[in-house]
């Protein structure tokens, strides 16, 4: 019958792949093969490999076990060579320190943020145009925004009444009519603005450093992804 | 163990490092099935080659924390191992979707027109 035809070829498969990758650690070894022989039990559980020439083809896609072999070796050095290179990527408490005073720094007045917009360009994690952002969204930080806020809204001081006695004898009374200062923004405006003003700076913070976070960890391998 | 070095397709070092990319990817929505991944991988022509090469480098995703997998019961058969993303691998996706695009018209830039026979890619059955 087929099925025993089936379970031979599955098998002499997976001992074939065992025996190709005799060379890796005995964990990675073993779950190796686990992992192709559950790719293959999944398979014919699905029905996509009811009858030999379906389990031909299913394991000729799979590849040769000793190139699937030869790959699992390749994806070992990396960490086997470099013992820690994965656990400790570079350091990024510069681009931290960074976004963190652009943000919450910005609430030192003025000082806080510059030192973090110096940091955001001395930076070589980020581009152009995303220091630019780090730098307009918004200038002098959330911080900075609510003292501009409280400068440039409307405050108008009260009418002020002047009773005096004219030299007539006669009391006049002078009503000089309060000042106002500053740019009158409506709620439905000035809050929202607001609102942006203090919420968009920490959303780029956010995305600046895990951009930041992304590169780093691409430092210390380049070959990654243009092979040794 | 020798895998060929330079007397491989030119494609297969590029390709091998993209796959890992496409892979994160696939993961970006939800937690897949090790089988599934495989077989959405496997059907778009040109990803893969040999198609048992994607498990050990699930295996190294996992260990470099840029997938997490999980375990879950399945209806028919063993246990099935789940593969998601983790913030670092949806990080590092990122940061190369934008630098992919950067390099992938950089060289389209360079290259010669080729005749679509030349460039279409070679699959095994």
């Amino acid at each position: 019958m087929t099925t025993s035809t089936v379970d031979r070829l599955v098998a002499d498969y997976l001992a074939r792949l065992e025996a190709a990758s005799a060379a890796l650690p005995s964990d990675r070894r073993h779950e190796l093969v686990e992992e192709i022989g559950s790719h293959i039990a999944a398979a014919r559980a699905d029905g996509a490999a009811a009858d030999e020439a379906a389990v031909r083809t299913l394991l000729e896609r799979l590849g040769q076990p000793e190139v699937i072999a030869a790959a699992a070796w390749d994806d070992s050095p990396s960490d086997d060579a470099l013992p820690g290179a994965v656990s400790d990527p570079p350091s990024t408490a510069l681009e931290l320190t960074a976004v963190l005073l652009l943000t919450v720094g910005s609430f030192l007045p003025v000082v806080g943020w510059l030192v973090g917009a110096v940091l955001l360009w001395v930076s070589s994690r980020w581009t152009t145009a995303e220091k630019l952002l780090g730098t307009l969204v918004v200038p002098l930080g959330p911080g900075g925004a609510i003292v501009l806020g409280g400068l440039i809204s409307q405050s108008c001081s009260g009418d002020v009444v002047v009773s005096q006695e004219s030299t007539s004898g006669v009391v006049e009374t002078v009503v000089t009519q309060g000042a106002c200062t500053g740019v009158a923004l409506p709620d439905w405006l000035g809050v929202p603005l607001l609102v942006v003003s203090l919420v968009a700076p920490f959303v780029v913070a956010v995305v600046l450093y895990r951009r930041a976070l992304a590169r780093a960890a691409f430092e210390p391998r380049p070959e990654v992804w243009l092979g040794t | 163990m020798d895998t060929g070095g330079a007397r491989q397709q030119p494609l297969s070092q590029l390709r091998r490092g993209v796959l890992e990319y496409c892979v994160l990817s696939l993961l970006d929505d939800e937690p897949v099935y090790g089988f599934d991944l495989v077989r959405r991988l496997g059907a778009i022509d040109g990803m893969v080659i040999s198609e048992g090469t994607i498990y050990p480098l699930l295996s190294r995703l996992r260990r470099e924390g840029r997938v997490s997998t999980t375990w879950a019961e399945s209806e028919s058969g063993p246990p099935r191992r789940y593969y998601s993303l983790t913030p670092d691998g949806r990080a590092a996706l990122a940061a190369f979707a934008a630098e992919w695009r950067r390099f992938r018209d950089a060289v389209d830039s360079l290259l010669p027109d080729v005749p679509a026979c030349q460039a279409a890619p070679r699959r095994t059955p």
